[in-house]
């Protein structure tokens, strides 16, 4: 969503594609407020998957550099010990199409780290505007989280339940330069979760 | 939980708030939980530790079996008027358990990108409730920093980070280092408006060098102090002319091996400016200017006598 599409009737439009919703029992401000936290939460998710994409091309790409250097170091090697034209053929063949791969695991991983920045860009644009209205309003802004591994998120209520080493992320954004992030901890001894 | 504040995405800058349980004790009669922990705040510059500070404390739970409500709150703060972040950790069912952290950094005056938060005990499971991110009330005062920048006694043959010194010898029988000359860079600057203590043990070899001079120490942004064996001079930074503290009695070898607090060599500084020299017990006052953070303090003796070096302390408050 570009900055100039975010325009309160062009968002109640989009709204009224997704769900069949009472809309003169509740006001504009509102809709546009749970449109907002909606919106983020997918986009979190999306991030969260593009992270996980990520982390795989980085390890694509490594292992193909390395293999483009073990085959170097045998081309190398070979012809060294003046080896066979047949042998040194398939090698050469080889390498250059790990070079390829390379190269190609290079680009979409460029690609993927830019959609990244666009992505947190937009969650960012979003989530400051939505700070502000609820912190205008009531004070505070109950963090948009996004829950990874060993955690159990309840959307309800937005708490979250973390096994061992269970780990979640949670969205920041706000023009405040200076603010209180709480949490409350409570400990539930092993065996009763 | 490790609550973990990022500014870049690749996550190499950021500003660590650490609640790491090192004991967890359940008493199995009347079901409280004692929990001993470090608390931390860290920041990482490059994926490096560029300061911290850390306390040890410990809570107690009581009644944990089927218990409303929660037990310990989390609160993560960033005040930029003052660049600080300030990590607060409170005991809900004692609430006279209080631990407050903080962090005299730069990051504060940045937005953060993202929070990652992460449970890094296995004893026990938890949830986290009421994650929000309010205003701060119009009234909060922000807590004084206190950050020790540097602190050795040299009991051991390692030179404590930042510090470097030529031709320098460690006499292991002393504990201390035999030099001419060292340099003490910080690894955060002394901010331009702290209170400050910079304290060192020198004794000289020697306290008839040249021009009766024993040796200088230069105050990076601060200002140039001069001692020689019948006074003290401080010129401050960008001035050519100083403070002279005549000293009652000239100093002499006798009184620097019979009375250890001849050694100290100590700088205190306040917030409105004034600084206060101290050698061989006498005191020499002065003012200075503050436009700039200081990031070090080097030491040349002069004509090349060698001097002790038995503690090193630096520490700021603000």
């Amino acid at each position: 969503m570009k900055k100039e599409d975010w325009r309160p009737n062009k968002c109640v439009k989009v709204f009224i594609l997704f769900e069949e919703v009472h809309m003169s029992e509740v006001t504009t401000k509102s809709i546009n407020n749970q449109f907002l936290r909606d919106y983020i939460d997918s986009e979190i998710q999306q991030k969260r998957r593009l992270e996980s994409t990520i982390s795989e091309y980085n390890s694509l790409t490594r292992k193909a550099r390395e293999r483009v250097v073990d085959q170097m170091n045998l081309i190398q090697v070979l012809e060294g010990q003046g080896g066979g034209e047949e042998q040194l053929k398939t090698l050469r063949e080889r390498k250059t199409k790990d070079v390829d791969l390379q190269s190609q695991s290079e680009k979409t991983l460029e690609e993927l780290k830019q959609k990244r920045i666009n992505l947190v860009a937009d969650i960012r644009h979003h989530l400051i505007e939505l700070t502000k209205r609820e912190v205008a309003a009531g004070g505070f802004v109950t963090h948009r989280i996004g829950a990874g591994p060993r955690t159990n998120l309840n959307r309800q209520t937005m708490n979250v339940t973390f096994r061992e080493w269970g780990q979640i992320e949670m969205a920041i954004a706000t023009d405040m330069d200076s603010w209180r992030d709480s949490s409350q901890l409570k400990i539930i001894t092993k065996g009763v979760l | 939980m490790k609550y973990s504040y990022y500014y870049d995405l690749e996550k190499k800058n950021r500003i660590e708030c650490i609640f790491n349980v090192l004991m967890y004790e359940q008493d199995a009669k009347d079901e409280t939980i004692r929990l001993n922990f470090q608390a931390s705040i860290v920041e990482y510059k490059n994926d490096e530790v560029i300061q911290s500070a850390n306390r040890l404390a410990s809570f107690v739970l009581p009644q944990q079996q089927g218990s409303q409500g929660h037990d310990i709150d989390f609160h993560r703060i960033r005040y930029k008027p003052e660049n600080k972040w300030i990590f607060e950790i409170r005991n809900n069912r004692v609430i006279s358990e209080t631990l407050v952290l903080g962090l005299y950094t730069d990051l504060a005056r940045h937005d953060p990108i993202g929070l990652d938060v992460q449970h890094i005990n296995n004893q026990y499971n938890v949830e986290l409730r009421g994650n929000n991110l309010s205003r701060l009330q119009p009234t909060y005062v922000a807590p004084t920093i206190q950050s020790l920048l540097v602190n050795t006694n040299f009991s051991d043959r390692r030179i404590p980070d930042g510090f470097t010194s030529i031709g320098y010898f460690y006499d292991h029988n002393n504990t201390r280092l035999r030099l001419n000359n060292f340099r003490q860079t910080y690894r955060t600057k002394i901010p331009k408006k702290a209170e400050f203590t910079i304290k060192a043990s020198i004794t000289p070899t020697s306290v008839s060098g040249v021009d009766n001079k024993l040796f200088e120490v230069d105050l990076d942004n601060i200002g140039t102090i001069h001692v020689f064996n019948h006074q003290m001079r401080f010129i401050k930074v960008n001035a050519s002319a100083g403070v002279i503290k005549n000293f009652s009695n000239p100093l002499s070898m006798e009184s620097f091996l019979s009375i250890p607090e001849y050694s100290d060599f100590i700088i205190d500084g306040d917030k409105n400016g004034n600084i206060r020299i101290t050698y061989g017990s006498e005191a020499l006052e002065a003012s200075i200017d503050s436009f700039e953070d200081s990031l070090f303090l080097a030491f040349t003796a002069s004509g090349s006598i060698n001097h002790y070096l038995n503690q090193l302390f630096v520490e700021y408050k603000i």
